[in-house]
């Protein structure tokens, strides 16, 4: 089938539901919902025969869903409307949610239903939800819904809540009075709760040395404790912890209430610096934690107590798993360097093979481009940041006591797709999406991808994967041989898949024989070319990038950084989603622009 | 060519060595810009500094090394890292050194990629002067040459394409940090590229003024450049039946040397012919 995706964004969801329905033969275009037009322009070039929307804001026109079918991916249960149903489920403490597919039609959500899934809810922030549970029913009742389409004999079922396995209702949107946290009153299950529901946005909008601040990123503390609840009693890391009534609770990022927006251009143009975007706490209150101490926390944390970790270790039967939970998956400098040095720690533990575990979202999204953002000079933060995760890299690609293995649960871009490729074995979910390429954020690349990438996949397909800038799922990524195993989508099985992968890998004769051949191939690729002289050719034109010379500098790093920083929508769907445009833009131009210019 | 300064890194264990040195080069100039001097005490703090600031680890112009400081051979192994980790071959570097006899001249001209070899005794102010001056001028010469090479093949490979042309050219045109004190348009056949309107239409009122200014010929077929009292500068190529007219506008804080003028010619030369040859699409990618 002809299927439009429209979408607010191309978002996780909207990747895995482009990459799901190629798979399986259908020709799939994209436009983002910029405006009514946009999308009518979407419709009458693409001609599909179906819409679906998996991530959507915005209402649909009444002339494109009154003459196409139009797919909703509404995350809730049969009868859950409105605009913040996840909110509202973790607010109230819902045992059960889910997915449903509906039809677009006038009213918002109130379509008929075409299929639905359900999944049981988990102790997570929404985002969390939505990237795990929400995605995985997405795709699955999105995939049910378009072959009972295919079918062309299913009849969707009607909304009637006189129905009894229709439990959801209209919910109006959450309000940020609903969210505010009563530190007098609230205990830490309830302000973990309150900032879950609104993470990663809003946040909830709380007062901190008189400024208003939206909190994002709570983590249970199980030690330290304070007498004033609410306040700051420790910072670790960028996170600050505050007091509560029955314990205390970390909050590892903050955003400013609104400060106006200043144009890309005028903000580049000008010194002055707004940090109106989600940083690390500890950063956005600057002097007023200078009498917060700081709480330490071991390099290489095994502890089972809750607390704010951001790096922690296991060991089993002779395998190390280390796990490095960064916010979003982006890793800043010292994030970096606090990573080197747990996996020096780690790869001196007497073990035979090291598990990279990432984080539950994400295993690595490479630097950090919000604390890049806010640096005083993000020329030189850029640099610093690459140079400290191409640390990290060369320490993985360069371990030659033990076998190491990229478990990827989480998604990864950019640096941290290519980051995964250091280690000797990379495993992936069944449902990750990777994203193995720069050019959407103007940059050339760094992370010895030139060494690793074309290694695994060969030249022609590294060059494909890095100039065109789309995703690729598991099937495709097994297949080049970007990946070497697919694992379960289901995290316990899953995480038993690793365990037993990884103590099969150390059991003789297969491991030393793995271990020779890794060091043998290791001498074979340094005398043919150094590491150090890719990563020399790398930032040599990541330097460009960063800050120019001769004929003066890039701007499209700096750009591309502000509005992924700020959050500012594109003017128009990029040229290789939207694949309507590719086709027709090409014959209007031939037709209406002959080369008189 | 939009430089503000030269960047120097001095590298010595002996601060009095550092301090004399800085004192001696405060007012040295080169093409009218200063210098900006970065100091380290050891290889370590070196590495720091080239590891933090993208300028000491990218831009550099000269670098002063000793050889001796935490070990004896700490100078020579940061001149190896400077030019075969970072991959830098552009910045000149000097080894100066206290101890001749440890790290004989011949010895480390023959192994390190160096431009050239003193001893602190023959280090006078004059002797400094004289070598931050040449070296920079080499720095800069072939500096530009590399660019200007890079930036033809850019253009090489996107020909056919306007857009793609537009693209490899952002460096130059598009906005950069830069652009605010060192303004500079491209205007092709009358049309400023990368600009808005107020921007276009200062670009076109500057271009009316310089292009009415005598300037000096570049090739007998008429292209020219116009420098006028207040650092703009113009680089012309005439337009004709295969290729496009092109002006190069650009505001310096220096005034570059012939050889960087008929560089900077030979691309927007490039430019012209490439520009009248390709199409205007809408595609991207």
């Amino acid at each position: 089938m002809r299927i439009l995706l429209i979408s607010s964004s191309y978002n996780g969801l909207c990747q895995r539901a482009h990459v799901e329905l190629e798979a399986l033969g259908h020709d799939i275009s994209i436009t983002l919902a910029l405006s009514p037009d946009d999308i009518r322009k979407g419709v009458t070039f693409f001609q599909p025969d179906l819409i679906i929307c998996p991530f959507l804001k915005e209402k649909i026109p009444e002339d494109v869903w009154s003459k196409h079918l139009c797919l909703i991916i509404h995350p809730g249960i049969k009868g859950d409307r409105g605009p913040s149903s996840l909110d509202w489920a973790i607010m109230n403490g819902e045992a059960e949610w889910g997915v449903t597919v509906l039809q677009a039609v006038e009213e918002m959500d109130a379509g008929d239903i075409w299929a639905t899934e359900t999944f049981e809810m988990r102790r997570a922030s929404k985002a969390g939800i939505y990237r795990r549970e929400v995605t995985r029913a997405a795709v699955k009742a999105m995939l049910l819904a378009v072959r009972r389409i295919e079918s062309g004999s299913y009849r969707p079922e009607p909304l009637d809540y006189s129905k009894p396995d229709v439990r959801g209702q209209l919910r109006a949107p959450m309000k940020q009075q609903e969210r505010r946290i009563d530190w007098e009153h609230d205990t830490v299950a309830a302000i973990i709760k309150k900032i879950n529901a609104a993470d990663s946005a809003p946040g909830v909008l709380d007062v901190i040395d008189g400024k208003e601040y939206y909190l994002f990123g709570a983590h249970e503390e199980s030690l330290l404790q304070g007498w004033q609840p609410g306040a700051i009693i420790a910072q670790r890391h960028g996170a600050i912890c505050r007091a509560a009534i029955d314990g205390a609770v970390w909050i590892t990022h903050l955003k400013r209430k609104h400060i106006v927006k200043v144009p890309f251009y005028k903000r580049f143009l000008s010194h002055d610096k707004h940090f109106d975007f989600k940083l690390p706490a500890a950063k956005v209150l600057g002097s007023v934690l200078t009498d917060t101490p700081e709480s330490p926390i071991d390099p290489l944390f095994a502890g089972t107590e809750p607390t704010f970790k951001e790096i922690w270790y296991e060991e089993k039967n002779r395998v190390g798993y280390l796990h490095f939970d960064f916010h979003n998956g982006a890793m800043s400098t010292l994030q970096c360097r606090r990573l080197l040095e747990s996996y020096r720690l780690a790869v001196a533990r007497p073990t035979r093979v090291l598990v990279l575990i990432g984080g539950s979202d994400f295993w690595s999204n490479g630097i950090h481009l919000n604390v890049i953002e806010a640096a005083e000079n993000p020329a030189n933060e850029s640099w610093r940041n690459i140079n400290a995760i191409n640390d990290f890299v060369h320490e993985v690609l360069t371990t030659d006591g033990k076998l190491t293995v990229s478990a990827v649960w989480g998604g990864c871009g950019a640096g941290g797709a290519m980051a995964i490729l250091a280690a000797d074995k990379v495993w992936a979910r069944e449902g990750v999406i990777f994203n193995p390429h720069y050019k959407t954020m103007g940059l050339y690349g760094s992370e010895y991808w030139t060494y690793s990438l074309p290694k695994r996949v060969g030249p022609v397909k590294a060059l494909e994967l890095t100039e065109t800038p789309l995703p690729i799922g598991t099937k495709k990524a097994k297949a080049i041989g970007f990946i070497d195993e697919v694992l379960s989508d289901h995290y316990d099985e899953y995480l038993e898949q690793v365990r037993q992968k990884a103590e099969a890998l150390t059991k003789e004769p297969l491991f030393s024989r793995l271990l020779e051949e890794k060091r043998d191939l290791r001498q074979k690729d340094e005398r043919v070319k150094p590491l150090s002289a890719y990563r020399a050719a790398e930032l040599q034109k990541m330097k460009i990038n960063f800050s120019g010379k001769f004929y003066g500098g890039e701007v499209n790093y700096h750009e591309a950084r502000y509005n992924f920083v700020h959050k500012v929508r594109p003017k128009e769907t990029a040229a290789y989603l939207a694949k309507h445009m590719r086709l027709d833009a090409a014959k209007l131009s031939e037709l209406r622009q002959p080369l008189a210019y | 060519m939009f430089f503000k300064h030269w960047p120097v890194l001095l590298v010595d264990d002996e601060p009095d060595v550092l301090a004399i040195s800085r004192l001696a080069m405060k007012n040295f100039e080169v093409y009218g810009l200063p210098l900006k001097i970065y100091t380290a005490r050891s290889k370590q703090e070196a590495l720091w500094l080239i590891n933090d600031d993208v300028e000491v680890g990218c831009s550099l112009a000269v670098a002063l090394l000793d050889v001796v400081m935490e070990t004896e051979r700490a100078g020579l192994e940061l001149c190896d890292y400077i030019r075969n980790s970072l991959g830098n071959k552009l910045t000149q570097i000097y080894i100066r050194t206290g101890q001749p006899g440890i790290a004989p001249e011949r010895e480390v001209i023959d192994r390190y990629e160096i431009n050239g070899y003193f001893t602190k005794v023959e280090a006078t102010e004059d002797k400094l002067y004289s070598l931050i001056k040449s070296s920079i001028r080499q720095y800069l010469a072939y500096g530009m040459a590399l660019a200007t090479v890079e930036l033809a093949n850019n253009l090489t490979e996107a020909a056919g394409s306007r857009r793609q042309l537009l693209y490899a050219l952002s460096p130059i045109g598009g906005l950069s940090p830069e652009q605010a004190e060192t303004p500079r348009w491209l205007i092709i056949d009358g049309e400023v590229l990368f600009a808005d309107e107020i921007d276009a239409g200062r670009g076109l009122q500057l271009l009316a003024r310089l292009g009415g200014l005598e300037g000096m010929p570049l090739n007998p077929a008429g292209d020219r450049y116009v420098r006028d009292s207040q650092g703009y500068w113009l680089i012309e190529v005439r337009g004709g039946a295969r290729q496009a007219q092109v002006a190069f506008l650009f505001k310096s804080r220096f005034a570059p040397p012939e050889l960087i003028v008929s560089l900077m010619h030979g691309f927007v030369k490039q430019l012209a012919v490439l520009w009248r040859q390709s199409r205007a699409d809408v595609l991207a990618y």
